[in-house]
């Protein structure tokens, strides 16, 4: 596959101007990849993030899986040579594809988009409404068995969500209302 | 106040070669070193890159000449306290085996050196705690016993405290690229069945035939160079498992070794610090000398007035440019001397 190169990284540009990073510090050591918790399920590791981002390859990005599949646990964070704020960078960049208007078919954004909604509104996840909500929105529901074993064995809550107190759902609208605008500052 | 001596604080390759040339020319050179013996650094080295010319054999011409030449003192064990400029020349104060002493000096060469980075400060490399995991300085130490024991697969770690703003290091250490190469071929030419893997970053090996060492080292000896950055070394099954990411096919690897050894920086002394400030020059972000500007000074070496400096007390150098730069200051003092002179008359 050829990447096409025109001028400077728009992307880069954007991705700076959200978080407190500087992509152009990264030495493209690999550090960040070699201690990475959940390569095994990213397409590409921190390391070729961060190149993708320097070759303003949005779309590729935005779309990828491996934005998703970090967790945050800050491992390259903590070694990276260049004191680069990758776990920013990643939120960064799943905010951004929220945004995106190509993604919203994206099965990691949908997914995210329903839990960040359940754990507004219940204080935390509620696994047996999550799959029904999945399903309404295209994702086919897991096997019988599973599902039959699944609540059997109560590994799914079947009784309804507790609704979650006053504090809580204030300090919810504070963090709409204020946070989540700049990460790493 | 004419023929008063000059001295010469840190006995390592520099400060023996600033000696020595200074006192070519028939100048009272006082050389004090805080170790027992001298030749800093370097009497511990083995073979030096790129020629492998032993480094305990290198200091060895230097301690003699230095024995043979009656205008040298020689000062051991004793460490300069306090270096202060009195009207035009320098008054030091050092403890001489329990004894404080005061002298005043005409000219003095700072040649204080350079610190071992402490390998404890990466904790995923597990230095310390993991047996099999060591520095490039034990290495050079215990050179003969590492040599001897079978190793299967050997991995180099490069730039251990170099190239590390989160350390608070962003400064190459110059040297590390070129003696990590050095131990590969020692290890490889001692036991050729041996599997040795070096990870680095870039390698810097701008020496004169340096690149044609690290070229020869990859093609004569096949030892292998990944690029990537270690992430972890996980203890395993009594080896060491390493992880890291080939960053130029961009895939995770993994790979067990018996030996691992890191490439430490090398980092300020403290000795540097109090001793420069005292005479009124200044140190760099790192801790090193900060040189005087180019085009303000008259000796690529000087420091302030009559205060020269050398070696890795400026920035990090291999044993040829420390001496380089020990000829330089004593260029520099002798000059310095003989215009004072002409200034008195």
């Amino acid at each position: 596959m050829t990447m096409v190169i025109t001028g400077n990284s728009t992307l880069q540009a954007e991705v700076e101007g959200i978080c407190d990073v500087n992509i152009d510090a990264c030495i493209q050591c690999g550090t960040c990849t070699g201690g990475c918790s959940g390569i095994e399920l990213m397409e590409y590791g921190p390391r070729q993030i961060i190149q993708l981002i320097k070759l303003n390859q949005r779309q590729l990005l935005l779309d990828s899986k491996a934005i998703w599949m970090c967790v945050s646990c800050h491992i390259c964070e903590d070694r990276c040579p260049s004191k680069i704020k990758i776990t920013s960078l990643m939120d960064t960049l799943r905010e951004m594809a929220c945004k995106e208007p190509t993604t919203k078919t994206n099965e990691q954004i949908k997914f995210h988009k329903l839990y960040v909604k359940q754990v507004k509104a219940f204080g935390r996840s509620h696994e047996s409404i999550l799959t029904m909500a999945l399903t309404f929105k295209g994702t086919p529901l897991p096997p019988l068995k599973l599902m039959k074993d699944l609540i059997t064995r109560m590994r799914v809550d079947m009784t309804p969500p507790h609704r979650p107190n006053k504090s809580y759902r204030l300090s919810i609208r504070r963090v709409e209302e204020k946070g989540g605008k700049r990460h790493g500052k | 106040m004419l023929n008063e001596g000059v001295l010469v604080v840190g006995g390592g390759v520099a400060g023996m070669q600033a000696a020595i040339d200074i006192a070519a020319s028939g100048k009272e050179v006082v050389l004090i070193d805080k170790d027992k013996n001298l030749g800093g650094h370097v009497k511990e080295y083995g073979a030096l890159f790129p020629d492998l010319t032993e480094g305990a054999s290198l200091v060895e011409q230097k301690v003699r000449i230095i024995k043979n030449n009656p205008k040298i003192k020689v000062l051991v064990g004793t460490e300069v306290n306090k270096l202060q400029q009195v009207e035009g020349a320098l008054k030091a104060s050092f403890i001489n085996t329990g004894n404080p002493q005061e002298q005043i000096f005409s000219a003095a060469v700072i040649s204080t050196g350079f610190d071992n980075f402490d390998g404890k400060k990466y904790g995923e490399y597990g230095y310390g705690r993991f047996p099999g995991v060591i520095t490039g300085i034990d290495f050079e130490h215990q050179e003969e016993a590492i040599l001897k024991r079978p190793v299967k697969t050997a991995v180099f770690i490069k730039c251990v405290g170099s190239r590390d703003r989160s350390k608070g290091m962003p400064y190459c250490s110059k040297i590390c690229c070129m003696y990590t190469a050095k131990q590969a071929l020692e290890l490889k030419k001692a036991q050729p069945n041996a599997q040795v893997y070096v990870f680095y970053m870039d390698i810097r090996s701008n020496f004169k035939n340096g690149e044609e060492f690290v070229r020869g080292v990859m093609e004569n000896q096949h030892v292998k160079y990944i690029r990537g950055r270690v992430g972890k070394v996980i203890p395993t099954n009594g080896r060491l498992l390493i992880r890291a990411e080939d960053t130029l096919m961009g895939v995770p690897i993994e790979l067990e070794a018996d030996l691992v050894v890191l490439a430490t920086a090398m980092v300020p002394s403290q000795a540097t610090q109090s001793l420069v400030t005292q005479v009124g020059g200044k140190l760099d972000n790192n801790g090193f000398i900060l040189p005087i500007p180019m085009a303000e000074s008259e000796n690529p070496m000087s420091l302030t007035k009559g205060v020269f400096y050398a070696g890795a007390c400026g920035f990090p150098c291999d044993v040829k440019d420390a001496m380089n730069q020990g000829s330089a200051a004593a260029a520099g003092v002798l000059s310095y001397l003989q215009s004072n002179r002409g200034a008195a008359k």
